[in-house]
């Protein structure tokens, strides 16, 4: 894993899957990171939890994207989840992300 | 009227002329007429002006630098992120897209108040294009777009310009 000066990655196991804490900036810069995190995961569900990044731009969108299709190939599945009014549900929104794949906590994970 | 505001500090007019007239007179019925004017000075701002080599890195010293140009206009705090958002998008499609990360490139971000707006640019003279557009690609662009009040990208030969604006204060929001 490359480490990144902006973008820091809490892992943790909870009872839906591995959970990812993504702190920080999610962007041009740090995407390869969460590449790499991601990669190194194995579990059936993976959450991507944004609610607390700072900034998230659509580099970092196509980082997700990515995320979902390899998952899907390998008959995983990814979840987001981003809070009512965090920086990256807003941003989400504005990147046109369809609305029903962002959850609104880790425990709406089903 | 220093006395009965103390170390407050109220943005708004309105608030302001509310909150003294209040002071001074409160709920008293006042036989004479009462006219407080509230003046807010509008800032002559030194345009912001930056010009960086076409690296990733270098997309994040903008977003800092921008957003503390912005910190002292009248935006609220999510106003002053999307703006950081909008020019951070342009400046990285000019790095990625523009010069395919040349570091030898240069992108040239500029910022300054008019007529009520915040108007940005981003220029580059890149001349590398990804040749078919893809769904994902257009998602920066549609982040600006959604964002801000107003964006144009003139795409030419020589580079591509990109402009945006942001009402600032009430009409913004």
């Amino acid at each position: 894993v490359i480490p990144s000066e902006t973008l820091r990655i809490e892992r943790a196991t909870v009872a839906a899957g591995d959970l990812l804490t993504l702190h920080g900036e999610l962007d041009l810069m740090s995407a390869g990171m969460l590449d790499d995190v991601l990669a190194a995961t194995g579990a059936c569900v993976t959450i991507l939890d944004l609610g607390e990044l700072s900034f998230l731009d659509s580099a970092g969108i196509r980082a997700i994207d990515r995320a979902h299709r390899r998952l899907k190939a390998q008959r995983r599945t990814l979840r987001i989840v981003a809070r009512g009014g965090s920086r990256a549900a807003w941003t989400l929104r504005a990147a046109g992300f369809p609305d029903e794949l962002v959850l609104p906590s880790v425990e709406a994970v089903g | 009227v220093r006395e009965c505001l103390g170390d407050a500090r109220v943005r708004e007019p309105q608030a302001l002329v509310d909150r003294v007239l209040a002071e001074l007179i409160g709920d008293e019925g006042n036989e004479d007429d009462v006219c407080v004017l509230a003046l807010r000075l509008v800032e002559e701002r030194a345009p912001f002006r930056v010009t960086v080599p076409a690296e990733p890195a270098q997309v994040v010293r903008v977003r800092r630098e921008l957003a503390s140009w912005l910190a002292r206009l009248d935006l609220d705090e999510r106003r002053r992120a999307d703006a950081v958002l909008a020019v951070s998008e342009a400046v990285a499609n000019a790095v990625e897209h523009g010069y395919g990360f040349d570091p030898g490139g240069r992108v040239y971000v500029e910022a300054r108040v008019e007529g009520g707006n915040v108007l940005m640019t981003v220029r580059d003279s890149g001349g590398w294009r990804e040749p078919h557009a893809s769904h994902e690609r257009g998602r920066g662009r549609r982040i600006m777009e959604t964002l801000m009040e107003r964006v144009t990208v003139d795409a030419g030969g020589d580079g591509t310009v990109v402009r945006m604006a942001l009402a600032l204060g009430e009409a913004g929001t």
